[in-house]
């Protein structure tokens, strides 16, 4: 039995002005606020491939800019009749609609009969739809509230909702506080900014796999999916589709199969995990007893299971990599719910309850047959604890506190380092993690605690997809911190020869050139 | 999947078969029967078609029954003509597998609003049709049965208004296209299922023919479901099934020929070749000057002259296109007779072609516009089907494929995966698929939308995965230009 690893381990940062900026070969680096762009630096050489994001709360848009482009302002409003639009409704959504329009419009308008009426029939339909379970409106703040789901700290007030890369390239998206998602690339200077009617209160991002541009988000009128013009000269080239089904929203998660054909969308006040094919623009759902509404959900890397968590403390693994029909495994956590998760290679599952000092678990979903030491295991399958989240204090100018309650995980593509951001403490903690074969972690080490400049606390994380092999096996952990700087933070296990170093990087430049001309050639023609 | 009919009149003329009639007359007698059956067993007022008259003496006529079992047959004929005329039936696979119950119950309940809504349009035609058309037919019954009405007919529009009546009318519309479309629903159900198929194994140890294998299911034409439920278990085998992969991926005898990999592969490249070049053929006539010369040919030249500009616009002026010296060779006949006969057939298709400009007989007579691409595009979820699994498999070759023998095939997959994506481009340039807004017309654009992510997501897969090979594949120049915009995830 391998021993459970404590935030003790960790070496506390040094020094209050610097902040930590690269892990190369086990030594952190520092660096003020000057350098930090500075081209001498040793980390900035393994940066260069990533877009160099600008995020200041001046460049949000207020009330009324946004509002100075509102599509209202160009076309006249037209006062029809509620019966004319009622009819409307009906020939072109379908008498299910028109129902619910009728429900929720004033009595008054509609007369009283036909208003009474309409909100009887709006709520069997409501009956038949989601049983017995009803819940109407959500927390504001809170337990169970959008706040304390979504994987951001502070998501209410901070800066930066979301950031999500790209799994195939150096493409980053980023939700930001007034509802518009910007999408930065490295090769493209034009920032896209994508911004929509329906978009508000932006709980998760999600590019698609196997797909350029396509881009899922996660609103709270329903799902909203992307196909983003980069590099248009006019950000209205750009345009979403929106996904809705009734009693689904606010949807809080949004998960592609990492085949890229279908999506799954969570909404806790639903039971349902819809089953999205976006092309066609319908859903399936998936309902099981038990819980209540879905927080969020995600999908292993080789998307044979899918994870899904509700608000209580039941939480499911799907198995999705069969032809018949998916079925789900029933796992509960003894307090609370299931506040994170995340898969890594090999089926590995790691999650964490929303306690206040819990600890996160690994769960190994991968059959084996040969498995010499299950004997030795009480059970079949259990959940394994592995990192103690209890709260620790490290003593810098005055006390800091590392640990408590989890708020979002993340583990790089190969397994080897998970990132974890706590709820109230400024740093993140860095762990280096190795898989065994049968999908367990057998090795588990401190790597380095990450810490701002002085003031700032991260607000939320995501790795960089794509595993670089060629510059010495580069992962890179992408930080938002909540004065708007976007960090990028490379983690290099072995740093490449200098000699060797400089004949890639011409290589590789001379690749981007390529590249470049070659995407000239390309839109020349089109 | 109905056959290609070319004009409005084919169409019509496609209707008298002798399969429509009969489920014309069968939808009828269904109908009148269901209402009859009901009427009777449901007792009351209206239980029998004659009864003892109270006041005078004989038989008299319940005109209500009658009203309501001439419904039924109402019923049957209206939604026959609705469902099996008018309206393209196809089967819809289920987006992940589901139960059937779990399937059933979706359907039915998406199902009942809506024909709720539908059936009260059959109610309105048939009591305006029983105002004016009513007595007639009353009279003749009652003449053919020597039988008396003894209360005042229907045919006026106050006791037409006999709520109870409508509702009974209505309920008896619902009733019958209710049995019709679950039927359908459990039809669809049913054979949308996914069904494992069995590869061939020709070693000498298994010679009995249990059933019937995947390579002879994909090459059935003739029936569209068998072909349909083929790739269906090609994609499953490449995206989920281990076990069965490895059979795809071992060669048929020890040191012989992959067959069954030869033979996928050659099914999958030619069902999708055959798709595009039918699309093809259908957008050409369109825009002549721009397919002459396909883009791809001219990039190397453009970018040569182009090097020397530093914008990045696109170019309004006319580019110096190399001219295409594809003009056939015309071959000129000297013999008087065939002359004459030329002279004839132009004069004919002049004649025809003066015709077809008059409008009313252009409705009829004329192509519909459109018509072919949409007939094509009903075809598309095998061809789905196919660009996903055969790009799956070709990715998971390079892990699983122990002989190599995928190898040689894969520039043929990307090729034509890359030719698929540029004609599906063009047609969405050309916008042939637009306007009306019918369940088909939806269908079809669910279709095409599909088709486009799919082909996309197809060469995605296979550019991620082998992009550092791409170089080692063999591929042409141009075909390497193509994936550029793939490479650089741009597309």
């Amino acid at each position: 039995m391998m021993k459970i690893f404590s935030l003790h381990e960790f070496d506390t940062p040094s020094d209050d002005n610097l902040a930590t900026v690269a892990l190369i070969e086990d030594v952190l680096h520092y660096c003020n606020y000057e350098n930090l762009t500075d081209e001498l630096q040793p980390f900035s050489k393994y940066l260069r491939e990533y877009p160099e994001v600008v995020i200041t709360s001046d460049i949000l848009a207020t009330r009324e800019t946004s509002h100075a482009f509102c599509a209202g302002d160009l076309f006249l409003p037209v006062h029809d009749s509620i019966f004319k639009k009622l009819a409307s409704i009906c020939r072109e959504r379908g008498l299910v609609e028109a129902i619910c329009v009728a429900a929720s419009s004033e009595p008054r308008e509609v007369t009283p009969v036909l208003h009474w009426i309409a909100t009887r029939l709006k709520w069997i339909l409501d009956l038949v739809d989601r049983g017995i379970y009803q819940r109407e409106t959500l927390p504001t703040f809170g337990s169970g509230s959008i706040a304390d789901i979504a994987h951001t700290r502070d998501w209410e007030t901070s800066l930066i909702r979301c950031i999500s890369w790209h799994p195939h390239c150096a493409r980053l998206a980023i939700a930001t506080r007034d509802d518009r998602i910007r999408i930065f690339s490295h090769e493209i200077p034009i920032i896209s900014i994508l911004k929509h009617s329906a978009q508000k209160s932006v709980c998760c991002i999600s590019w698609r796999p196997l797909a350029g541009k396509q881009l899922a988000v996660a609103c709270h009128a329903g799902v909203l999916i992307w196909t983003i013009e980069l590099g248009a000269a006019s950000n209205f080239l750009s345009h979403a589709v929106l996904l809705k089904q009734r009693n689904h929203t606010p949807v809080t998660s949004v998960v592609w199969h990492p085949q890229g054909d279908l999506l799954v969308s969570c909404s806790p006040t639903d039971t349902r995990m819809l089953i999205w094919d976006t092309s066609k623009k319908e859903s399936v759902p998936l309902r099981r007893v038990g819980g209540d509404g879905l927080c969020f959900a995600c999908w292993s890397p080789c998307g044979s299971r899918l994870f899904s968590a509700t608000c209580r403390n039941i939480f499911r693994v799907w198995n999705t990599g069969v032809a018949t029909l998916w079925h789900a495994d029933k796992w509960t956590v003894p307090i609370g719910r299931v506040a994170v998760a995340c898969f890594g290679p090999n089926l590995t599952l790691l999650f964490a309850t929303d306690e206040d000092s819990g600890k996160i678990f690994f769960l190994p979903l991968q059959e084996n047959i040969f498995d010499v030491k299950k004997l030795s295991l009480d059970d079949v399958k259990m959940a394994v604890p592995l990192i103690d989240l209890t709260k620790v204090y490290f003593l810098d100018d005055d006390y800091v506190t590392v640990g408590g309650r989890v708020t979002a995980l993340k583990w790089d593509p190969t397994g080897r380092y998970l990132a974890i951001l706590f709820q109230d403490s400024p740093y993140i903690a860095l762990v280096k993690t190795k898989l065994g074969t049968l999908s367990r972690v057998i090795d588990i080490k401190p790597g380095c605690l990450i810490k701002g400049f002085s003031g700032e606390v991260p607000n939320c994380i995501d790795f960089y997809q794509k595993c670089q092999k060629e510059l010495g096996n580069l992962v890179c952990l992408t930080i938002a911190w909540s004065s708007g700087r976007i960090q990028h933070f490379p983690i290099i296990e072995k740093e490449t020869v200098p000699a060797m170093n400089t004949s890639t990087s011409l290589i590789s430049h001379s690749l981007s050139l390529r590249h470049d001309t070659y995407n000239f050639d390309l839109t020349a023609i089109y | 999947m109905p056959p290609y009919s070319k004009s409005r009149f084919i169409k019509f003329c496609g209707i008298f078969t002798s399969q429509n009639i009969s489920m014309g007359i069968l939808h009828v007698t269904i109908g009148g029967l269901l209402a009859g059956l009901h009427l009777s067993i449901k007792g009351g007022k209206y239980r029998f078609l004659m009864s003892e008259c109270s006041v005078i003496y004989g038989t008299c006529l319940m005109e209500e029954h009658y009203f309501l079992l001439l419904s039924g047959f109402w019923s049957g004929l209206y939604f026959f003509l609705k469902t099996s005329i008018f309206h393209i039936k196809y089967l819809k696979f289920p987006i992940i597998s589901s139960s059937k119950f779990f399937r059933f119950k979706a359907g039915i309940s998406s199902l009942l609003p809506s024909l709720m809504a539908q059936c009260i349009w059959p109610t309105l035609y048939y009591l305006i049709g029983y105002y004016f058309l009513g007595p007639y037919c009353c009279s003749t019954i009652l003449f053919l049965t020597s039988a008396q009405l003894e209360s005042e007919p229907l045919s006026n529009i106050p006791s037409l208004l006999n709520l109870s009546l409508i509702f009974q009318l209505w309920l008896y519309q619902l009733i019958f296209i209710l049995a019709i479309d679950s039927m359908y629903l459990m039809f669809e159900i049913y054979l949308t299922e996914w069904v494992p198929f069995e590869f061939k194994q020709s070693s000498i140890f298994s010679t009995d023919e249990s059933g019937v294998t995947l390579t002879e299911v994909l090459s059935i034409d003739k029936v569209p479901i068998m072909q349909h439920l083929g790739y269906l278990d090609l994609v499953t085998i490449a995206q989920k099934d281990n076990a069965r992969r490895s059979v795809l991926f071992t060669l048929s005898q020890p040191g012989g020929h992959p067959y069954n990999w030869n033979c996928i592969v050659e099914k999958c490249t030619s069902l999708i070749k055959k798709f595009s070049d039918d699309l093809n053929a259908c957008i050409k006539p369109q825009e002549p000057k721009l397919s002459l010369c396909a883009p791809s040919s001219t990039i190397t030249d453009i970018s040569v002259f182009q090097k020397q500009y530093i914008y990045r616009m696109r170019n309004l002026i006319k580019e110096e296109i190399p001219i295409c010296t594809e003009q056939s060779d015309m071959k000129k006949d000297v013999d008087s007779e065939l002359h004459i006969q030329k002279f004839i057939k132009t004069k004919w298709s002049n004649f025809l072609t003066y015709l077809l400009s008059k409008p009313l007989i252009a409705y009829i007579f004329g192509e519909i516009e459109g018509g072919k691409v949409c007939h094509i595009l009903y075809n598309g979820q095998t061809v789905i089907w196919a660009a996903d699994a055969i790009s799956s498999l070709a990715v998971l070759s390079l892990t699983e494929d122990s002989y190599g023998i995928a190898q040689k095939d894969l520039s043929l997959i990307i090729n034509t995966l890359l030719t698929l994506k540029q004609i599906l481009d063009k047609l969405q340039r050309t916008n042939l698929t637009t306007k009306k807004q019918n369940e088909d017309d939806k269908f079809i654009k669910q279709i095409f939308h599909s088709l486009r992510a799919a082909a996309k997501r197809s060469l995605y897969r296979i550019v991620t995965n082998f992009e550092i090979y791409i170089g080692d594949l063999q591929l042409e120049t141009t075909t390497i230009e193509q994936l550029h915009s793939f490479l650089a995830y741009r597309e």
